[in-house]
């Protein structure tokens, strides 16, 4: 039980340390994807642990969510790189204050 | 076997065969009469949205415990439909402004706001995950819709990175609650926990999905995206999203916190607390500095959730009375703040001109001697948002600082004082410049003398907008019933 979570958070962090530390779009998509993964092992782990399903259920949610969130990211980010010509982060700096 | 009680998602189902329909009607030829048949489609599913809202009565648990009928979720969705009935109107001068598909638009105006009713309505964590993924993602596309536009696509994609993390914490949040619930049902979330001693899954999962919602309310200091994304996004997406969300935001939060972590309240408590403060603070002093009046308005938003944050800290007393009083508060504040957020974008662009929104304070000069209805439209917007009776603003403050001190929150009352003084300042500086201020000779830029063509509709937006500031200010005790009411039973 605690080697799952483990690996869960393991995963969860790595994947933040990438959405918060990358600057390539692409990878910081693929790192939310990784969190939400990370997420998945923790609720089987769980599910497992309680003897129901409810936390396999959500896993299945979430697989769905995280392709739909994956589809949306991607057409947001070719829409982007049409226009600006770059997917790095740090260029999206026209809105300031 | 659970049984599928239709009747309580009626208002939902309205609002996506509205939205659907809508974009079915994009695939047949175009005729003169497309584009109002779209216009009416929409408004159409949301006067049958309204008349299928569930009644008043007693909460019903429906769909294998999944979704609940109750008088939060009525209370909450009106407000959501209310807001989305208001801001169609209000986009349809941008979207042949800007050559936006319409059909799209306003379908995915009415996709996002049917996962908003379906936050409201969510009684498990699932549900409650899915429905805010719904809203989120049509939300997402809604700010990138101008596609031509840089500024737009990178509101878009700023929203979408952030919005996804965020998510992931509060997936995160709800999965290790499961883990220390053994359930994801909100109805025996509390007792399946217990107390909180030493149980550091369930700390840790309350607490990340507390920053979820923070996330997702623009909540200090999870408020990073929300100038940006508020300035970049189309301002009829931005006067929909800084108010819908909140509203369903703040009472799938309630539920949840309240109706099913009641036990846990001193995880949730001081972490409200600590929200709260500092979004009053970061919210108010951000808006101070800012030269783009829409931006000067997120900064408000951000600054007003942390005024409604106050109703839930308040709501962590162990005492029911005060308990109820906190979240009634907060359900009116968010009512309150619908109308007169709403009612100041829309502003924004009915005091401009097709294709050229007002968006500094320089534009504003001297708008009462071209548009006196609409400054003084705006004055009243900006006379409740700075709190002052006798409007909406300044009554949604009163029960909620009275929330608070009476459940011993002195401390929160005091800051949100003391920072309500400072939004008098900016508030009212809209006031001077629209009333005092001559428009200013700039060389190279022409002052147009006449009055710059505008859409009626706007004006109509805005009316209603102040007209309801005005009617929840001078009548409020008719909706303080109502939010207490459905504060009332969303206790165990």
């Amino acid at each position: 039980m605690t080697k799952y979570l483990l690996l869960s958070a393991a995963l969860f962090v790595i994947g933040a340390y990438g959405v918060l530390g990358r600057r390539n779009l692409l990878i910081v998509l693929m790192s939310i994807e990784l969190m939400l993964n990370g997420v998945n092992v923790a609720l089987v782990a769980f599910s497992r642990a309680h003897q129901n399903l409810e936390g396999q259920v959500f896993v299945l949610t979430v697989i769905g969510v995280a392709a739909a969130e994956a589809g949306v990211g991607l057409a947001l980010l070719i829409a982007l790189f049409r226009n600006r010509r770059t997917v790095d982060s740090g260029d999206l700096t026209m809105l300031k204050g | 076997m659970p049984t599928a009680d239709w009747s309580m998602i009626g208002p939902v189902l309205a609002v996506l065969a509205a939205a659907l329909g809508m974009v079915a009607l994009d695939l047949f030829p175009r005729r003169p009469w497309h584009r109002s048949a779209v216009e009416w489609t929409a408004y159409l599913g949301l006067i049958a949205a309204i008349a299928l809202l569930h009644g008043a009565g007693e909460p019903r648990v429906g769909f294998g415990g999944a979704l609940i009928a109750d008088p939060l979720s009525r209370f909450m969705s009106l407000a959501i439909l209310l807001a989305t009935a208001l801001a169609v109107p209000a986009s349809l001068p941008a979207i042949a402004a800007r050559g936006l598909l319409m059909a799209e638009y306003l379908a995915l105006l009415l996709l996002s706001a049917a996962g908003m009713m379906l936050l409201v309505m969510s009684h498990d964590l699932i549900t409650m995950f899915l429905s805010v993924e719904v809203l989120s993602l049509a939300l997402y596309v809604l700010c990138g819709i101008a596609r031509k536009d840089a500024r737009s696509n990178e509101s878009a994609m700023k929203y979408f990175v952030l919005g996804a993390f965020a998510t992931g914490f509060l997936l995160y949040g709800m999965a290790l609650v499961y883990g220390a619930a053994g359930t994801v049902f909100l109805s025996g979330m509390s007792d399946g926990i217990g107390g909180t001693e030493g149980s550091v899954l369930a700390v840790a999962g309350v607490s990340l999905i507390v920053a979820g919602f923070a996330f997702k309310l623009g909540a200090a200091p999870f408020h990073m995206w929300v100038p940006d994304v508020y300035e970049g996004a189309p301002t009829p997406v931005t006067a929909f999203m800084s108010v819908a969300v909140k509203a369903a935001g703040l009472g799938a939060l309630a539920r949840l916190l309240v109706g099913g972590m009641a036990l846990q309240a001193d995880a949730w408590g001081p972490l409200a607390v600590f929200l709260a403060a500092l979004t009053m603070v970061v919210g108010n002093l951000g808006a101070l500095t800012q030269a783009s009046v829409k931006r000067m308005l997120a900064y408000s938003s951000i600054a007003h959730s942390g005024y409604a944050l106050i109703g839930v800290a308040s709501a962590a007393s162990p005492e029911a009375t005060y308990a109820v009083a906190g979240i009634s508060a907060a359900l009116f504040y968010a009512a309150a703040y619908l109308v007169m957020t709403l009612g100041a974008f829309v502003f924004l662009m009915f005091a401009g001109r097709p294709g050229q929104e007002a968006e500094t304070y320089d534009h504003l000069a001297g708008l009462a001697r071209r548009r006196p209805w609409a400054a003084a439209l705006m004055t009243v917007l900006m006379v409740s948002l700075a709190g002052i009776p006798p409007t909406a603003g300044f009554i949604g403050k009163f029960v909620l600082f009275k929330a608070a001190v009476e459940a011993g929150q002195v401390g929160l009352a005091v800051i949100g004082v003391i920072t309500s003084a400072v939004g008098v300042y900016y508030y009212l500086r809209v006031v001077v410049v629209m009333y005092m201020h001559e428009p200013e000779e700039v060389p190279g830029r022409k002052v147009e003398p006449e009055a710059p063509p505008f859409d009626p509709n706007l004006g109509w937006v805005v009316a209603i907008g102040a007209a309801l500031t005005l009617l929840l200010g001078v009548y409020p005790t008719i909706f303080l019933n109502f939010s207490r009411a459905a504060a009332s039973t969303l206790l165990p």
